[in-house]
């Protein structure tokens, strides 16, 4: 052969190598998807899972893009495991929780403005927390080039998920998926529009020795947040904006964390920001309702009779009723938190911030806060020791 | 639009081979005008609003070049620019400024600076419009280099384009060696560097010692790995490329250091800066000025930080230092002693190079000498007392910046080895060993690429756009 011909070899091979490997693994990928990320309506949303649930984001957005709903729940993981998408408030509305673990008010954010894009959004409903109240990359799967940004967001997603399937760590899964060693704890969160299995957090909880075990490395992570940072509270208020151009109600909501996780705040100093950081989000409610928009702000966080039920630790049994553990509600408290705020009604649980009523609020939760000092000690004396 | 992109690889690089190939076939008159527009888009994909700035600079030089009396204004307008967008805040501090700066304006700028200063010189070249666009934005050099020179460009571009296999399976392999120096080297060691030369983090002895190595060693990879991708792409279209990097880690003295390391750059400031300012005709102590003046704008030159400007007066001092012991020592040391010598000093310069700012950087070099303390990991608690047999008294407390669990550690061990003892790209392709088209060699590169684009789903930026 000549030269030429060798070096024709030469590239025939390189090139029909590289991509017969690569077409391979993204076909194998593609079709196995271990981390169902273009899932929607198929048979392998019933796959049961591991207990961590890797690349949500991508599943999340892009079943968003499919299913549309009409109802979306953002934030972070709390929301995602506690509120429940099956509930009869929203009538035959699609209500879809897209909520992330580990995400932060710009992921969240995100979320939303990618929802707003592929769906006629009628309701937001969103839980935030002041630790969390940040803009850094709390989810590190949320790459942002799955935000929607047009008309053709299937067809990029596509090309975005052809590229995610050439990958290492995603061949490797589809391997263990056919081999049938890839984990079955949980079903993913799609099966359940959005919502997080419980099972799947009872196999994290497991893991870490049980519900009494997980109480203070939860407190621990939540006082150590970065937030609230005023860059968040900027972004929150675009959103908002952008929202209410969209026409969509919007539904804040302070997250109902253990009581301890707001006494942490208190011990790291972060009280006051905290008290700061709800009356930034009061003007903000109280100017986009001026503006003609529909937007609230609720606190369901604090010191109040859900809040501040015995841990494991103090009261002696195993598990906690309203409670994963001190950072997660169950369903039951979701179920609540939805029920004040679009069944009417006020209750013992939960406070629409207002202006008028926030400083003798504030004064009110300060009492209380000294109160559980004096009624629970054991939580106290675990929060103060962390 | 990175070279170890998706979007790249898959979209970009295949059209415009596509309509090279076509064009090459048909029209290959019109090759030039196919390159220059599609670097053109290139450099818009990046950012649009500094289009215009790439074109109209462009033009601008363009025109001064065709009239002799405008070379010298030309040539101040291109550092005005540069003085603008570059050194602005850096020369006049506290104006809210506000400029972005635009991706790969110093290396634009320097080419056609040294278009200008040719023509001033005499040279009576003229070239089309079409070539001298292409020369000033041709893709695979724009954004990082190399500083390119139009007396061993143009002719490339001038002449007529021929379609030849060997440049394709060369152009390839040498574009998958250096994305395999990015990705599969510089990335993976990047983790061990951030947390150390974080501010008030005072690395121990260990910490700082490792990350100070594992700089060394991205920057290499990095910034060689670009050179690489640059020369391998624009082979594949029949252009060759000048090289960049000699293996600049074996140099045996500072001189040589900087005869392999980023060679465009240095025969820039060479034969623009250091020859116009006397080089070395008049006597030792106005060739030690020039070195330092030298090697002081081409620090400034990497960013308009006091930061850069240390480096480039430490590398003058060193250079100065050099030449002034060759000048007085005349016993030889072995070759080994000069390459760790010369190593260690280049290491030491990059503590001032990476820092944010200069007390961060004394807070490294702070921690190189053991100022802040030395820490073993806590699982050598067991050998204690061996260590107090020997007079040694280290404390236990693990180490807190570097990450043993990943990759990371040895990634640089690979790249240590590599960069000391490996022949590097030009000498695999061609200049002491012969890569001729076998089988076997051609899947050892499909191989390698394949690793890289499993690996490539968290893209990052080369290290040497930012200058």
């Amino acid at each position: 052969m000549d030269a030429q011909a060798d070096w024709r070899h030469y590239v025939v091979v390189f090139c029909g190598l590289s991509l017969l490997v690569a077409g391979t693994a993204a076909a194998l990928n593609y079709h196995v998807d271990p981390y169902l990320i273009h899932q929607w309506d198929t048979p392998h949303l019933q796959r049961l899972l591991p207990g961590r649930e890797k690349l949500s984001p991508w599943g999340k957005t892009y079943a968003l893009a499919r299913f549309q709903p009409e109802v979306l729940y953002a934030g972070n993981s709390r929301t995602e495991l506690g509120l429940p998408v099956q509930t009869k408030l929203f009538g035959a509305m699609r209500v879809f929780n897209g909520a992330l673990s580990g995400a932060s008010l710009g992921d969240a954010a995100a979320m939303v403005r990618h929802a707003a894009t592929v769906s006629r959004l009628h309701t937001v409903v969103w839980g935030i927390d002041a630790p969390s109240f940040s803009m850094e990359i709390g989810n590190t799967d949320f790459d942002r080039a799955l935000v929607a940004a047009d008309g053709y967001y299937l067809l990029r997603r596509s090309l975005l998920n052809f590229k995610r399937a050439i990958s290492v760590d995603m061949t490797l899964d589809s391997i263990r998926v056919l081999r049938g060693t890839f984990g079955a704890v949980c079903q993913s969160s799609l099966a359940l529009h959005g919502q997080r299995d419980g099972r799947c957090v009872r196999d994290r909880i497991d893991s870490l020795g049980g519900t009494s075990a997980a109480i203070m490395p939860r407190v621990r992570d939540f006082a150590r947040g970065g937030g609230p940072t005023a860059d968040a509270m900027h972004e929150l208020d675009e959103t908002a904006r952008m929202l209410c151009r969209h026409g969509a109600r919007l539904r804040l909501y302070i997250n109902p964390t253990h009581a301890m996780t707001a006494d942490a705040l208190y011990w790291h100093g972060k009280w006051q920001a905290m008290e700061a950081w709800q009356a930034q989000l009061t003007v903000l409610a109280e100017r986009h309702r001026r503006q003609g928009c529909d937007a609230r702000i609720f606190d369901f966080s604090g010191f109040n009779s859900i809040t501040t039920e015995a841990p494991p630790q103090a009261g002696g049994a195993a598990e906690m009723k309203n409670y994963w553990e001190t950072s997660h509600y169950r369903t039951n408290v979701g179920h609540m938190v939805l029920t004040r705020m679009f069944g009417g009604g006020a209750g013992p649980f939960g406070v629409e911030l207002t202006s008028a009523m926030l400083s003798a609020y504030q004064s009110g939760q300060r009492a209380a806060r000294d109160r559980y000092h004096q009624m629970h000690p054991v939580e106290t004396a675990m929060v103060r020791e962390r | 639009m990175l070279f170890n992109s998706f979007s790249f690889l898959f979209l970009y690089l295949p059209i415009v081979l596509a309509g090279y190939f076509v064009l090459l076939r048909w029209r290959p008159a019109w090759i030039a005008a196919w390159l220059a527009l599609a670097s053109l888009f290139f450099y818009g994909y990046w950012d649009t609003r500094y289009l215009p700035l790439l074109m109209g600079s462009i033009l601008f030089n363009y025109w001064c070049a065709q009239h002799q009396r405008l070379l010298t204004l030309g040539v101040m307008a291109n550092l005005a620019l540069l003085g603008y967008y570059k050194y602005a805040d850096f020369l006049v501090p506290g104006q809210d400024w506000d400029i972005l700066l635009p991706v790969g304006i110093s290396f634009f700028t320097f080419t056609q600076i040294a278009y200008l200063v040719d023509r001033h010189r005499g040279d009576r070249e003229k070239y089309g419009l079409a070539q001298y666009t292409l020369f000033v934005s041709y893709f695979p050099h724009l954004i990082a280099g190399p500083v390119l020179h139009h007396k061993e460009m143009m002719p490339q571009f001038s002449r007529p384009a021929r379609f030849n296999m060997e440049d394709i399976g060369i152009g390839l392999s040498i574009f998958v060696i250096g994305l395999a120096k990015k990705v599969l080297l510089a990335d993976p060691i990047s983790v061990l560097i951030a947390p150390v030369f974080t501010p008030h983090a005072q690395p121990q002895l260990i910490e700082a010692w490792i990350g100070t190595l594992a700089y060394t060693m991205q920057l290499y990879f990095d910034f060689s790995g670009y050179s690489d991708m640059a020369i391998g792409l624009s082979r594949l279209f029949g252009v060759r490329l000048p090289l960049n990097f000699n293996s600049p880690y074996k140099a045996a003295n500072i001189s040589e250091f900087w005869r392999r390391w980023h060679m465009t750059l240095s025969r820039f400031l060479r034969d623009y800066l250091y020859v116009p300012l006397g080089g070395n005709r008049h006597g030792a102590l106005n060739r030690y000025r020039n070195l330092m003046l030298t090697m002081l704008l081409g620090g400034l030159w990497h960013g308009a930080g006091w930061p850069f400007v240390a480096w480039g007066a430490l590398h003058g001092a060193y250079l100065v230092l050099h030449h002034g012991w060759q000048a007085v020592a005349r016993s030889s040391r072995p070759r080994w002693w000069g390459r760790c010598l010369t190593l260690l000093a280049v290491m030491l310069a990059w503590v001032l190079f990476r820092a944010p700012d200069l007390a961060t950087a004394g807070e490294v070099l702070q921690g190189l000498a053991g100022g802040n303390g030395v820490s073993l990991p806590r699982g050598l608690v067991r050998w204690a007392g061996e260590l107090d047999g020997l007079g040694w008294h280290p404390a236990f407390d693990g180490i807190r910046w570097i990450d043993f669990s990943g990759p990371a550690v040895p990634a640089l061990m690979l790249a240590i080895t590599l960069a000391l003892c490996a022949p590097n790209t030009q000498e695999l392709f061609g200049l002491r060993l012969r890569w001729t088209p076998a089988t076997w060699r051609s899947a050892l590169m499909a191989l390698t690429f394949l690793c890289c684009l499993f690996n490539m789903n968290r893209v990052s930026e080369f290290l040497y756009f930012q200058f």
